[in-house]
This record gives C-alpha cells, sequence and structure tokens, in this order.
C-alpha cells in the first residue's frame, strides 16, 4: 500500500542528505535497536520530524531541523548552506524508496514556503532551529 | 602474580559468591546490516547475547542514592548500579554503542534490558579490576 506519508518523509530526508555537501544529516527516531536514535548530534543537521496533519486533499509534516555546532561560523555556514538548498526550488518530486538503492520517483511533489531560524541559547553549542512544514497532496 | 592480577581474581570470586541479582545477565551487541539508516530501513537485524562469566552485581538505585548523587543528570530512579569484573567486560565491550545489559529468567526470557549511561573503572596498577556501570532500563519484556 502506498504510504504517503512515508515517502514524504524518506524524500526530505534525502533531499537533505544527498545535496548538502559535506554536512552531516543526523535524522533523529525513537528505534528500539538505537538508543541514542533520539539524542542530538553534534556539527549536524538534526532532522526530527514533529506534528502531522492529514486532510482529503492535501497534508501536512512538521520538521524541525536543529543545527547544531563547537564553533558558531561553522553554524552560520550550515545554516547558509540550507537555506540555499531550500531556497532552490522550494519544493521536490517526492521518492517511494521502497527499494532504497533504487528509489522511485512518484507523480508528485512535497512543497515548502517559510525557512526561519532561531537561536537555541546554549553554554556548549551554537544551535540554531528551524520548524517548517512539509506539504503535499494527499489525493 | 602481579597484585593487580590477584585482586581481579578475588573480585571475580567475590561476583561469583555475591550473585545480587535473580536473573542471568547478558551482554547484547546488536548489528544491523544493509537497508537504508538515514530513513532506519535495516534489513537484517543481529541480536547476540553472550551470558557475562562472572556474572556482575546488579543493583537498582534508591530514592537515597538518586538524592544525594552529585549528578541528578546521571541517576534517576529506574536506573541500575553494575559492578562487573574486568574478566566478564572490556573497555571496548563498553566503549560500543550498540551493546546493553539484558537479565532474562531461567527460562531464558528477557526480564529487562539496561543501556548504558556512564561507566567508571576500578584501576590499581593502571590495570582495571572491575567496571562500576550506570544504566538505565528502557524496556521490559
Amino acid at each position: 500500500m502506498d504510504n504517503k506519508l512515508q515517502n514524504v518523509r524518506d524524500t526530505f530526508l534525502h533531499f537533505l542528505s544527498d545535496n548538502l555537501t559535506g554536512v552531516i544529516v543526523h535524522p533523529r527516531r525513537i528505534d528500539e535497536y538505537d538508543p541514542a536514535g533520539d539524542d542530538f548530534a553534534e556539527n549536524a543537521v538534526n532532522v526530527e520530524y514533529v506534528g502531522i496533519s492529514l486532510g482529503f486533499i492535501s497534508s501536512e509534516q512538521e520538521v524541525a531541523l536543529d543545527v547544531i555546532y563547537t564553533n558558531e561560523r561553522d553554524a552560520v555556514d550550515v545554516v547558509h548552506q540550507v537555506w540555499t538548498l531550500l531556497s532552490s526550488a522550494f519544493y521536490t518530486p517526492v521518492k517511494d524508496y521502497t527499494v532504497s538503492s533504487t528509489p522511485t520517483t512518484l507523480d508528485k511533489h512535497l512543497v515548502w514556503s517559510s525557512v526561519r531560524f532561531k537561536k537555541v541559547y546554549s553554554g556548549e553549542y551554537t544551535h540554531f532551529v528551524c520548524l517548517m512544514s512539509l506539504k503535499f497532496d494527499t489525493r | 602474580m602481579s597484585r593487580a592480577t590477584s585482586a581481579i581474581a578475588k573480585i571475580s570470586n567475590a561476583l561469583r559468591s555475591v550473585n545480587a541479582t535473580d536473573r542471568v545477565v547478558y551482554k547484547r551487541l546488536l548489528s544491523r546490516v544493509g537497508g537504508d539508516p538515514l530513513i532506519g530501513k535495516p534489513t537484517t537485524v543481529t541480536v547476540l547475547d553472550t551470558v557475562l562469566s562472572p556474572q556482575p552485581a546488579v543493583f537498582a538505585v534508591n530514592q537515597e542514592q538518586v538524592k544525594n548523587a552529585t549528578s541528578q543528570a546521571s541517576m534517576s530512579l529506574g536506573s541500575y548500579k553494575i559492578i562487573a569484573s574486568s574478566e566478564s567486560l572490556t573497555k571496548d565491550d563498553l566503549e560500543t554503542s550498540n551493546l546493553s545489559f539484558v537479565l532474562k529468567n531461567v527460562a531464558g526470557e528477557l526480564i529487562e534490558e539496561l543501556f548504558i549511561k556512564s561507566y567508571t573503572p576500578y584501576i590499581l596498577d593502571g590495570v582495571v579490576l572491575a567496571w562500576n556501570i550506570f544504566a538505565v532500563s528502557k524496556k521490559r519484556g
């Protein structure tokens, strides 16, 4: 059965990871086999899927991007890299990663609009967080 | 025989005698092969449970220990203290990110799984005699 929500989540993770050169994209998730799966990674772009809003025609998957670096200049560079990538098109085709090595491009897109980073104050890291909404067609 | 070797033997013997838990303690190593780790799709997950010998002493921490802990972040109710001989666990074991401890009953059924939060060695003459490990329970069978 076509799992549109899973396809959107997989697609966005790969979109970031495959296109951010020299940047570690670290997905945060609960995994029974990985007790550290939901920990933040330093010197990486952490990606966590949060709220889900499902509708008959269109739906939204909220995602939090946490850029956490030990050096502020590096953090700012990566924020700029993420913005450059996300603003290059504001959409990407949805793919089916049932066979991860050969994903199938579907006749759907996921889109996003605003990309706004806020600073999270920490004594040890430079931490910027962006909460954005991925919109996709549910039909 | 060096002092450290003698001490390790005594600690191991003491642990064999104490047997602080009625469960059998195993170290569990997890490996994932294939799939796509980025999106969380493993193809093959292998779990290898190895019984620890000598068996470590496993204690649940109590409220008083939690209250008096120097770092509240490292200890809370639901934490366990494990004292293990260096004969049963090496530094490489403890530094393995996929290591956990599982407690099983006599029928071999998993009762509890403990994940390591921190560990400290007991050292004599530069040799690790035993490990003082804090672990947290995240799963019950």
